[in-house]
Formats: C-alpha cells, sequence, structure tokens
C-alpha cells in the first residue's frame, strides 16, 4: 500500500500521545476526552489500582467519577488494628484545586474525628496543594489513626481522656474497632 | 485466560495469585488465596477499590483488571458483611431521649427516638424535649433520621397534624397570618433545615433572645410583647398543653392545666410546641431583664426566624412610632444583631419568605424580589443610616403608618438619597424609589465585574513570567515542571490554568 501522506502525520501524533503511559493506552485516550479535573481524578484512579498504598483502598462508587467510597484497614501499631473503615469522598468541580471532602462512615473513637465522621485534617482544608492526591490523603489519615493529635480535637473528651489516661483511652479505641469495624 | 491477582495483606507482605479469568466469583478467589497463604477463607476480607468484595460476586462485576492489586485483612469471625454491628446497635430500640454522654453518643445509623412519642406511649414529651433542646447534637440526629426525613418532606402531612388540632385550628382562623406561616412548607422544610445544624440553631436562639430583651427596652415595646403573647402565643400553648398526653391527637378540649401552663409561661418556661425549638432558658446567656414574663416570641418556635422573628412581627403594629424604632436602630446591641442578619442572607430569606405580607409585596413586584435574593443589597439595606433615612422619609411622607405602607419601609434608599420629588413617574410604590434602588444595584454589578477583569487589562504589558507568576506556581504544584511550557501554554491560554493543563497533557 502506497505512503499516504496524510496518515504519516496522523499516526506518529498518535504515537506521540500513547508514548507516555504504554500500559493503558485506551484509558489514555479516554482521558484526552475528559475535562481536567475528570482527567486528573481518572489518573489517580489507574495510579491507585495499580499499585494502592498499604493500608487504604479507593475507587468510584458508581459511574460518578467525583464520588468515591474508601476503606482505610486499622494500623497494626494503633488500637484500630484488625478494623476495616469505610471512608466516603467528594471531588469537588475544581478538584484538585480545592481540596477532596472526606468523612468516615464507620465509627471510629478517635479526638480528630467526631460522631459524624468528619475529620479535622489541615491538609484537608487550608493546608491542602494540588500536588497532593487521594492516596495521600489517606495515607495520612491512616498516619492520624496511628499518631492522634489531642493539640487540634475535634472531639475534646477523648482528647483529654488521650492525655490522662492512655490505656484506658486505647481500651475504648479497641471497643469500638471491634464493635463498629470488624 | 489467566489473570494474575496481587494480593496486599497487612503488615506489608504481599503475593499474587493466579485464577482462570475475570468471571472468577470472589468465593473461588479466596480458596486460591487460602492454598498460598494459609488463611482460611471465612477470615479473609478482600478490599477493592474501597469495597469489601463478595463472595457470590464475581471479580469482572468490581472492576477489576488483570494485574491489579486486591487487600487483604484478616478477619476475627465470619462475619462477612462490615457494619453488621453498627446497623444492629441502631436498629435496636433506644430508651427515649437517651441521656448522650461523651463517650457513648448516640447512634448515627436509623435511631429514632421521635418514633416512640407518635405510637402514644411516651409519657413525658415535656422533659424530652428540653432535654433535646439542650442537646442540639442530639436533635440533629432525629432531624437526619429517615422517619424525620420523610416527615418534613411531606407537607401535607406536617399541617394535618397541625390540623388536626382544634384549638390550634381556632388560634390559626383568628390569625390567618400564623396559619399562613404554619402552613408554608418551604418555611417549615427551612426550618428544619435549620434545626439540623446545632451551630446555626445556637447561633438563632441567640440572636432571638437578644432581639426579645432589646424590644423589651424599647417604650412601648412590652406592651406590644404582651399583646403578642396574649394573641398568639398564649392560645398556641394552650392549644399545644393537650400533645403532652396524647401527641396531636383529636378531641382534646381545654385541660384542667390550663392555668398552671399559663403561669409557667408567664416565668419563661419553654412553650411545648411539636418542633421543639423554642428557646431555652437555661442556655439564655443573653440579658434577658429580671423579673416575670419574659414572653416567648411564637415565631421563635419555628426556629429558623431566629433574629429576626421580631422585627416582621412588629412591623405592622408599632410602625406608626417612628421614634421608637429610630431608636431602637441607635442601640448599638440592636445594630450588633441587625448585622448578623445582614451576614446571613440564607435566613434574611426564610424571614422574608415567611411574612405573607411580604411575599405578596415579592409577588407584585419582581424586582423587589430580585433585590431580596442579592445579600450585598440587603446588606446596604440593614445599614442603620439607610433605616433612619428612610424613616424619616416615610414620616415626612405621612404614609408610614401600617400595612404595606410600613413594611415597605424595609427597602430604603441608598445611604443619603433624599427622596428625589422631581422624578414623580418612577418613584412612589409604597413610598420607596426604584429608580435610585435600581441605579445602585447597577453600580453594584458593574464594580463586580470590573474588579476580577481589572488585573489582566492593567497587567498587559508585563512579561508573561511575571504576569502569570501565580498560574505558574500552581502548574508546578501540580506536577509540571517544565516552565518553558508552562508559560507558551499559559500565553496561549491567556492564564488559564484549567486550559493551560489541557494544553499541557495533549502537547
Amino acid at each position: 500500500m502506497p505512503n499516504n501522506p496524510i496518515l504519516i502525520p496522523t499516526y506518529s501524533s498518535l504515537a506521540f500521545y500513547l508514548a507516555p503511559s504504554p500500559p493503558h493506552p485506551v484509558n489514555v485516550a479516554l482521558l484526552l476526552t475528559l475535562s481536567p479535573s475528570c482527567r486528573r481524578i481518572n489518573k489517580e484512579l489507574l495510579d491507585l489500582g495499580r499499585d494502592p498504598p498499604a493500608n487504604c483502598s479507593a475507587g468510584p462508587v458508581g459511574d460518578d467519577l467525583f464520588h468515591w467510597q474508601a476503606t482505610i484497614m486499622g494500623p497494626d501499631d494503633s488500637p484500630y488494628a484488625g478494623g476495616v473503615y469505610f471512608l466516603n469522598i467528594c471531588f469537588p468541580a475544581d478538584y484538585p484545586f480545592k481540596p477532596p471532602k472526606v468523612s468516615f462512615t464507620t465509627r471510629i473513637y478517635h479526638c480528630n474525628i467526631n460522631a459524624n465522621g468528619g475529620i479535622c485534617l489541615d491538609i484537608l482544608k487550608d493546608q491542602w496543594s494540588p500536588a497532593l492526591t487521594i492516596s495521600k490523603v489517606l495515607l495520612s489519615i491512616c498516619s492520624l489513626l496511628t499518631d492522634p493529635n489531642p493539640d487540634d480535637p475535634l472531639v475534646p473528651e477523648i482528647a483529654t481522656l488521650l492525655r490522662s489516661d492512655r490505656a484506658k483511652h486505647d481500651a475504648t479505641a479497641r471497643e469500638w474497632t471491634s464493635k463498629y469495624a470488624m | 485466560m489467566a489473570v494474575t491477582v496481587n494480593v496486599r495483606s497487612t503488615g506489608d507482605s504481599r503475593f499474587s495469585v493466579t485464577v482462570p479469568s475475570l468471571e472468577t466469583t470472589i468465593h473461588a478467589l479466596k480458596s486460591v488465596i487460602h492454598s498460598s497463604s494459609q488463611v482460611p477463607e471465612e477470615s479473609q476480607r478482600l478490599i477493592f477499590k474501597g469495597r469489601v468484595l463478595k463472595d457470590e460476586q464475581t471479580l469482572a462485576s468490581y472492576g477489576f483488571e488483570d494485574n491489579q492489586t486486591i487487600h487483604m485483612v484478616r478477619g476475627t469471625a465470619s462475619r462477612a458483611v462490615p457494619n453488621a454491628a453498627a446497623v444492629a446497635a441502631g436498629s435496636s430500640v433506644p430508651p427515649p431521649a437517651p441521656a448522650p454522654s461523651s463517650n457513648n453518643p448516640p447512634p448515627r445509623t436509623a435511631t429514632n427516638p421521635m418514633a416512640n412519642p407518635f405510637s402514644g406511649g411516651m409519657p413525658d414529651i415535656n422533659s424530652m424535649q428540653q432535654q433535646l433542646q439542650s442537646n442540639p447534637e442530639m436533635m440533629q440526629s432525629i432531624m437526619n433520621s429517615p422517619m424525620m426525613t420523610q416527615m418534613m418532606s411531606n407537607p401535607e402531612l406536617m399541617s394535618s397534624l397541625i390540623q388536626n388540632n382544634p384549638q390550634m385550628q381556632e388560634l390559626m382562623s383568628r390569625n390567618p397570618q400564623l396559619s399562613q406561616v404554619l402552613n408554608d412548607p418551604e418555611m417549615m422544610r427551612r426550618s428544619m433545615e435549620m434545626m439540623r445544624n446545632p451551630e446555626a440553631m445556637r447561633q438563632a436562639m441567640r440572636s432571638q433572645e437578644l432581639a426579645m430583651s432589646q424590644i423589651e427596652n424599647m417604650p412601648g415595646g412590652m406592651d406590644h410583647l404582651r399583646r403578642m403573647y396574649e394573641e398568639v402565643q398564649a392560645p398556641m400553648e394552650e392549644a399545644m398543653a393537650p400533645g403532652a398526653a396524647g401527641g396531636a391527637s383529636t378531641g382534646n378540649s381545654s385541660t384542667p392545666a390550663e392555668g398552671t401552663n399559663l403561669n409557667a409561661g408567664l416565668q419563661g418556661t419553654p412553650m411545648p410546641n411539636p418542633w421543639g425549638s423554642t428557646p431555652n432558658p437555661n442556655s439564655s446567656a443573653a440579658p434577658n431583664p429580671a423579673g416575670a414574663g419574659a414572653p416567648v416570641n411564637p415565631f421563635a418556635g419555628m426556629g429558623g426566624m431566629g433574629g429576626m422573628g421580631g422585627l416582621p412581627g412588629m412591623t405592622p403594629g408599632t410602625m406608626p412610632d417612628m421614634n421608637t424604632l429610630s431608636s431602637m436602630l441607635d442601640n448599638p446591641m440592636m445594630q450588633q444583631a441587625m448585622q448578623q442578619m445582614a451576614a446571613n442572607p440564607q435566613m434574611m430569606q426564610t424571614m422574608l419568605n415567611s411574612n405573607p405580607m411580604m411575599r405578596q409585596m415579592m409577588d407584585a413586584n419582581p424586582m423587589m424580589r430580585d433585590m431580596m435574593n442579592n445579600p450585598a443589597a440587603l446588606q446596604q439595606m440593614m445599614n442603620p443610616d439607610n433605616m433612619r433615612a428612610m424613616l424619616n422619609m416615610q414620616q415626612a411622607m405621612g404614609s408610614g403608618v401600617g400595612g404595606p405602607g410600613g413594611l415597605g419601609g424595609m427597602f430604603p434608599p441608598p445611604a443619603g438619597a433624599p427622596p428625589p420629588p422631581a422624578t414623580p413617574a418612577t418613584a412612589t410604590i409604597n413610598g420607596l424609589d426604584f429608580s435610585n434602588l435600581i441605579n445602585s444595584a447597577q453600580n453594584m454589578n458593574v464594580s463586580g465585574g470590573v474588579a476580577p477583569g481589572a488585573p489582566f487589562a492593567a497587567a498587559a504589558p508585563q512579561p508573561p513570567r511575571e504576569r502569570f507568576a501565580r498560574q505558574l506556581a500552581s502548574l508546578n504544584d501540580m506536577g509540571f515542571t517544565d516552565e518553558e511550557a508552562n508559560i507558551g501554554a499559559l500565553t496561549a491560554t491567556n492564564g488559564n490554568v484549567n486550559r493551560a493543563v489541557e494544553r499541557l497533557l495533549s502537547s
């Protein structure tokens, strides 16, 4: 078949499109048709599927790319070990310029997480940066489970108990873990 | 075609298993994992994309693709369904109005203490209401419960609840305004939403009490409040008193307890009402004057009305007394309350919508509606200077008494603008000058529109690197480190970061 002069640039530019990430040509093509926030969220989804962080997992609830669910497995060195915690994630339309809204749907006894599942974490509020990803956010929440921050509590009573009687605090946390998260 | 499944379990151990196809069930996958990890099938909990995988589903149904990673958690027992404990705890019948302690807050699931009063077996609805009021979180959880939501979304049910009470009905027929408020589903819904938010509710209570005590301190204000109490609240309270015994059941005539109830009301005990949002005297840190009779504004019962509650009720009756009003406006506490209200357009809106006269006026004047929807304009109106100017104007025009004329006073022209007698054609609907208002609204719009655009226009001569410094930083944050390319993309897209990202990704 003779060389078609029109085909050549088309093909080369197509190859160029696909070059940066060969394992997922279909998804990259799909990405190009979406809005920037969709594209960014899709990319995070791909990365999570390929190499998820140790204790976390996340993905869209249904077809809506902006509404995810996530799980965090209680870290071994915390009173939440053995528990599986479910979270709700909502991406704003201008993600990644605004932080995602993340909240626990499983009850947890933690001084930075309230009864509605709200999380007191700086990177979900004023310290958000577009360079952060859901994976990093979930890892931060994991480390919050290991190291609660009683200086900036959402539930002051738990923070007080954590300071005054760590053993009792941990016992209650374990009890809640087996009650709600196992 | 064989599919590789990477399994990652806690403690950083990972391994891979191979299953025949994506149509493999999770149960089959678990047995494969069992053979290579020795973890019994029933204690495996597999998690993918934030979901716990169910035995009877297939890998494909969860959108699993070859070579992706699944998390495994070792459970203790064979409780495949997570959260079962939570659900069970929630569905067990809670004690009536449990006093929540910090260690044991009420379960967030379908707990519904309100279910009890409607079944008729509730012994002490009053104490429950008080407990509810002193605990906004609890109130919130009740308001969020499915049953409540369902009830709220059904305006007919609400109004039938009210109208089934004969005394309530009589009261409403005597007070058409009240009936309008009670029958307005929108208003109900808003109030409920307000109650769902403990912070907003507390705020509303505070400003309510503040406003009440202010009005009481005005000469003549007390009389007005008393009139209001006698006409509206006391009968309403009477009407609702039987509710303590049997909910909203029909056939309750006057009760022997009437007298005591009335006295109790005079001492400031919260009026029992079906929405349970009367101000709690225990929490009244506001400067309530000592002595008997801090009458509770009936509109306070609606929760959402908050601080404005006192004003709309007051307008038709006491408007003639301009001096009273203007001295009220001078009071710094009042000004503070007004500012609070102005800062909360939602509340203003609710208040305006719930006032029948106001609504009529808005319906008649679409322009007015637009104004009311504009928070900036509202804020300007609430400015005490403006209000005073308007009052003077109204007095001068001699139309300030009662009815829509009095309400018209709510809409002053911009500060310092004297009533322009030269334009009688455009002016003078209820004594206010629309042309002026429109002008000011236009000014506001113009300045609002120009502001964001201005930096670009003014900064045009700068080199792109400086001009787009902020956008460049954003792009850098997002991982686009090639500055030349970034500048090129930003120049081409005129500084639109989103479009620049699109361009960078596609180049």
